[in-house]
């Protein structure tokens, strides 16, 4: 089971620090200002606006890590805030054994399939609190358990178990319980990954209560390759999932009284020239739910680059969707359309750089009038981003549904 | 305020801690084509999604900051433990992309992105 974010803080690191003995101490900066503005008002009223400067203070050693963020912030109102904070320590050795306190800085995330089992928006992470105590480094497995004080009160213990990569597989256990001021939740999660050289079957168990009704079952096998070679290979891929009715997932990412069987063919390509998707889902319970869904990416020598996708709903819902884009030298000229069940709306995009770390993009979508019967309602977005140097900056004129905005933003981390 | 600046968020400090065990780390390569960008990052599960899911809730432009060639190709490498991560590519510090060359997709905050399997 990985850990949440393995990045603590920008890939970078600390870009500005001091050393003293065995101690790193270290700031970064950050300034962001963003505005909105309708032209069409008098005197070109700000509608909304945004200026931020948070300062991050950091120090590390063999067995600390801390850091701190302070933000000042003006928008509807000015404020100064201790915007996050956190100390982890770790006593080094086999095993090891570590601490941490924080305050806004890490949230509860369980992995699961292709979505997590309890995701980090689940709360909102400005609010959350959290000590937590992990022991590990016997033969690679770890032990963590982590106390959150959520929101209305709310507190939630996590306690994850997960093993090393053993050879032929890894396994994982998740506790979850919820003490809410309107609700209370244990949930289990179980995790394995098996290699058997052919496939490797992912399985991921919940439990939320007693009996099966409480529970689900998520089971891909990934890694079936029954046809490869050198220009890539063609990946089978079972999918089955089954939750009970009275299932109870907080993030809300297993949908209850589900039964899915499924197939997906993957293309993965060597090179960049095709790749693509095929695959459908089919509830028993409800037939008229299968649903499909292709998708195709195609890059050729000339530099056009082509995707397609489609997917249905049974009779329900249709969406397909076609787009082209040419690079050439410092411009980009591009064109696409997209077919809903009741709609088709088809764009027009041109970019030019005239530099590095400079980009402009003009964008032109619209209904046409055959199709909705309606007069229609282009969009146009002109947009300009610098990027260089820790700076970015981005100024974007828009017009939708007649109403005209300008955005501008800018932000700069330092040192 | 996410209302108001839905693809322009610039950053929040990126804070997402936490104790990090040694499990086994392997090497990930994932590659972009888009000459002419200003900038495009890399964004995950593994990074709280470039800043935005942490605190403040805003983009960090330099948080999986990927290095342009002369090909038109975007690169960065990640070290990850074993498992799944969701991730995708934001072009210009605006424009999500989900990984032209895998189609295993799921989706991000109503965004496809793709699912990276190591």
């Amino acid at each position: 089971m990985p850990a949440p974010c393995v990045w603590s803080s920008p890939e970078g690191g600390p870009s500005d620090s001091l050393r003293m003995g065995g101690v790193f101490l270290s700031h970064r900066a950050f300034f962001a200002a963003c505005a909105s503005v309708d032209p069409d008002a008098d005197g070109m009223r700000v509608e909304e606006r945004l200026l931020e400067l948070s300062e991050t203070l950091s120090l590390s050693s063999e067995l600390v890590e801390a850091s701190v963020t302070f933000t000042a912030r003006d928008s509807d109102s000015t404020e100064v805030f201790l915007r996050s904070g956190g100390l982890e320590a770790r006593w080094p050795g086999t095993p090891w054994i570590g601490v941490e306190v924080s305050r806004s800085l890490s949230g509860p995330f369980i992995p699961g399939m292709r979505d997590p089992v309890l995701d980090r928006g689940w709360v909102d992470i400005d609010s959350i609190a959290s000590v937590g105590a992990t022991l590990g480094g016997l033969l690679g497995s770890s032990l963590t358990l982590t106390g959150y004080l959520l929101p209305h009160e709310d507190t939630l213990a996590v306690f994850e178990a997960s093993s090393p990569w053993l050879g032929f597989g890894s396994f994982g256990y998740a506790s979850v319980s919820l003490a809410g001021s309107d609700s209370s939740l244990d949930m289990s999660v179980y995790n394995a990954r098996i290699d058997l050289r052919v496939i490797e079957p992912w399985i991921t168990l919940i439990q939320s209560g007693k009996g099966a009704d409480s529970s689900a079952v998520m089971f891909e096998g990934v890694g079936y390759t029954p046809v490869s070679g050198e220009w890539g290979a063609l990946e089978i891929v079972p999918v089955f999932r089954w939750a009970g009715d009275s299932l109870v997932s907080p993030g809300g990412s297993v949908p209850r009284g589900r039964t899915v069987l499924g197939l997906d063919a993957v293309l993965r390509p060597r090179g960049r020239a095709l790749s693509g998707a095929v695959g459908c889902r089919y509830d028993p319970a409800d037939p008229g739910a299968a649903s499909g869904a292709f998708s195709a990416d195609m890059t050729s020598e000339g530099g056009f680059h082509y995707s397609l996708s489609a997917s249905g709903v049974g009779s329900r819902a249709f969406r397909a969707s076609a787009a082209s884009i040419l690079h050439r030298g410092k411009a980009s000229m591009g064109g696409g359309l997209e077919m809903m069940s009741d709609s088709l709306r088809i764009t027009g995009t041109a970019g030019y750089s005239p530099t590095p770390g400079v980009h402009a993009v003009l964008e032109v979508s619209a209904t046409p009038v055959i199709w909705d019967g309606d007069t229609p309602e282009p969009h146009e977005s002109l947009s300009a981003v610098f990027a260089r140097n820790g700076v970015t900056a981005a100024l974007r004129l828009q017009r939708r549904d007649g109403e005209t905005r300008i955005i501008a933003s800018a932000c700069a981390v330092f040192p | 305020m996410k209302r108001l600046f839905p693809a322009l968020v610039l950053l929040g400090l990126c804070g997402c801690s936490a104790l990090t065990p040694a499990a086994l780390p392997t090497e990930g390569t994932f590659r972009i084509r888009y000459p002419g960008a200003a900038s495009v990052q890399l964004v995950g599960d593994w990074n709280c999604w470039g800043g935005l899911s942490s605190a403040g809730g805003m983009l960090d432009p330099e948080s999986g900051a990927m290095t342009p060639g002369a090909d038109g190709y975007w690169t960065a490498t990640v070290d990850l433990p074993r498992g799944r991560y969701r991730y995708a590519f934001i072009v210009d510090g605006s424009i999500w992309m989900p990984d032209e060359s895998n189609h295993v997709r799921t989706t991000y905050e109503g965004r496809e992105v793709s699912v990276f399997i190591k």
